[in-house]
């Protein structure tokens, strides 16, 4: 906490109601944000039990110096995965991280399952557990609003409001949980996790201030921060075009996942470009609370609600190079439009949409090859055929049949069910994400501490190399040297878009002008402490570096940097797994 | 030697016009080519010249059409 020597940490027991905060010392040492909650996941797991068993532990925590410096935007939630089985981690952005810190909370940790659908109302002083029967079934737009009206005082803007959809509630393993209005804690189930709770949504109010200190002196930091966002070129392709840039490029250069990845290049790559994206269908920019830049581009389309009168509704939904990539090229939809109404879909069901896109693209695959039947898709599922999509995304957050409820598992688990396992594109458990650049992206993500291209950026590791040439000891040890170095970048949980503005003299400073000494040494300690403390968690859980296989498909088709050689990513998978093993002790 | 560069939008924070006709010295590389136009470097991505991809260093010959992508970005 801002000016004090401990962290405040929120425990909730969501059966009997009970809550209790402790202020502790011994967490000061992991910083804040991912470093405090691996530390109370690691406190407060129980490997023997099944990840969505009442007795685990959600944990949320906010970081060390969230909300008074631009872009530390984020919050971090922890939790056992069921898509994985292991380490669950996931970030988001919007009101949550400001609401925390102005509600005097670093860390929450969620226990139990309520006896009925239950929503948290939390702020400085009071945290009420209050009924959401009327609120299950609902979707995330009428949650938010259904709080809203439940609670009338006004907030002056700092109310965060986080829920599940449908697909949570039926505990789809990729669920996902909706921040405000256009954020989300994406990856790995932590919607499933809230759904086993019965915990529907949770909102937060920022009811205290707290007086910055040394004022003169925080505001220079804070402004030469602020500059470097919005007068460097840092942050700009961000702002303007957003992460849809990579449509064109990684097409160029062979790396964009495209129909379940039988393909690396998607010929109507220019009609789904972010260039296009801007031009139909752009409205507007929007920001994380605390963020100078505004990176969320909001696109608009317009949709008839009833089947005759002529009734139209204008539909906002934000969209990013991620979801371009698993709710388009990845199932070769080609139109914009068409793209953007997927998205719509998913997120008003509550999924991730990167698992969801890429369990459709085997479930079609699967259908080709005559694995399944229509008899368990129910529609025709076909490459470039959104409507079926769109329909088929309702059976799976529902749990239609057998099969859509194997699919609700992840596509590992369906293919494990069903076949077509060399084409089901996951990486350890975790569906990929939209580069197929070479060994960073594929080996970076088995490493990966929760499996997400985010851990150590090896995709941005491919991008740097001269030529195809790897050495597996150097890109071993360039991936974790950023897996390290990012656990660190994560207890301050920024936007990782900024990594480049908070270089580790920045952190220094920012840290100075709020009287905080802190030393590269101990940046560097605390980095390791924390990833050591992942690596016992992911040990404890059972997960083995030596156990994951890829689908023979990255090997197939070939990526940014060539066709990728089997043994040479099992030869990084070996050399990373060497240099880990003294590291669970880090202290 | 003539050189037709074009860019994208992307890159019109940087440079005046996204396609342009450039008159480079004999061995020019593509790194040049990026210098030439105002693009800074480290926002260069992949190039390509008649839709093949080609490195930095590459030299390029009258008549090439340089096609210069954005960096892929991301977190
Ligand atoms: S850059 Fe985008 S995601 Fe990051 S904090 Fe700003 S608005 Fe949020």
């Amino acid at each position: 906490m801002l000016y004090q020597n401990t962290i405040r940490v929120l425990y909730i027991d969501m059966k009997t109601q009970k809550i209790r905060i402790e202020d502790r010392e011994d967490l000061k040492k992991y910083m804040g944000g991912v470093g405090v909650a691996s530390k109370l996941l690691e406190e407060n797991i129980h490997p023997e039990l099944p990840p969505l068993d009442p007795a685990q532990p959600v944990v949320f925590a906010i970081g060390a110096l969230s909300t008074i410096y631009p872009v530390l935007t984020k919050t971090v939630a922890m939790f056992i995965s069921p898509l994985t089985g292991e380490l669950g981690e996931s970030y988001a952005g919007g009101r949550m991280a400001m609401c925390m810190f102005l509600a005097g909370i670093d860390a929450i940790v969620i226990h139990g399952k309520a006896d009925r659908p239950t929503y948290l109302a939390i702020s400085s002083n009071d945290i009420q557990f209050k009924d959401a029967r009327t609120l299950w079934n609902n979707n995330k737009d009428s949650v938010g609003r259904l709080i809203r009206d439940d609670n009338k005082r006004a907030h002056g803007g700092k109310r965060s409001i986080i829920r599940i959809g449908t697909a949570g509630e039926n505990q789809v393993s990729f669920a996902c949980v909706t921040v405000d209005r256009y954020r989300h804690f994406g990856r790995l189930g932590l919607g499933a996790v809230l759904g086993s709770k019965y915990l529907k949504a949770i909102s937060i109010v920022g009811d205290r201030s707290v007086p910055i200190q040394n004022f003169k002196r925080y505001f220079k930091a804070y402004q030469d921060l602020y500059k470097k966002c919005v007068t460097t070129e840092l942050m700009a392709k961000y702002h303007d075009i957003g992460t849809p840039v990579n449509i064109e490029p990684l097409n160029a250069a062979g790396g964009l996942p495209t129909l379940n990845l039988r393909q690396n290049r998607f010929e109507h790559a220019n009609k789904v470009s972010g260039e296009a994206f801007s031009y139909l269908h752009l409205v507007r920019k929007v920001a994380c609370t605390g963020c100078p830049v505004g990176c969320i581009h909001i696109g608009q389309f317009k949709r008839e609600f009833a089947s005759h009168g002529h009734e139209y509704e204008t539909i906002s939904v934000a969209y990013d190079y991620e979801l371009i990539y698993a709710l388009g090229t990845f199932l070769g939809i080609k139109k914009p439009r068409e793209i953007l109404e997927l998205i719509e879909e998913v997120e008003i069901l509550g999924m991730d949409a990167m698992s969801t896109g890429v369990v459709l693209g085997w479930a079609t695959e699967a259908l080709e090859n005559g694995i399944i039947t229509q008899d368990d898709t129910i529609v025709p599922l076909k490459f470039g055929s959104y409507e079926e999509y769109l329909e088929a995304v309702k059976y799976l957050a529902a749990g239609k049949n057998k099969f859509y409820k194997s699919l609700g598992q992840g596509v590992k688990y369906a293919s494990e069910a069903y076949g077509g396992q060399d084409y089901a594109m996951h990486i350890a458990g975790n569906e990929m994400a939209g580069y197929h650049t070479g060994y960073g992206s594929l080996v970076g993500s088995a490493v990966a501490a929760r499996h997400s291209h985010l851990c150590n950026g090896g995709y941005a590791i491919d991008q740097g190399l001269t030529d195809n040439n790897v050495d597996p000891d150097e890109m071993a040890q360039a991936l974790l040297n950023e897996e390290i170095e990012r656990c660190m970048l994560n207890s301050l949980v920024m936007c990782l878009f900024a990594r480049k503005v908070y270089d580790r003299e920045t952190i220094i400073s920012a840290f100075a002008a709020v009287g905080e000494d802190i030393t590269d040494d101990e940046l560097t300690a605390t980095a390791r402490r924390i990833y050591a403390t992942k690596l016992r968690v992911k040990k404890a859980l059972g997960f083995k570096l030596q156990s994951v296989r890829f689908p023979k498909r990255f090997f197939e088709t070939p990526s940014m940097r060539g066709v990728l050689d089997e043994n040479m990513a099992y030869e990084i998978l070996k050399k990373y797994h060497e240099k880990i093993s003294d590291l669970e002790t880090a202290e | 030697m003539n050189v037709t560069i074009e860019t994208g939008r992307w890159a019109l924070r940087y440079v005046e016009k996204d396609i342009v006709c450039v008159n480079m010295p004999e061995s020019s590389t593509v790194m040049d080519a990026v210098a030439a136009i105002g693009l800074p470097s480290d926002e260069a991505g992949i190039t390509t010249i008649g839709g093949k991809a080609v490195p930095k260093d590459h030299c390029l010959s009258d008549g090439d059409f340089l096609k210069i992508y954005p960096v892929i970005i991301g977190g």
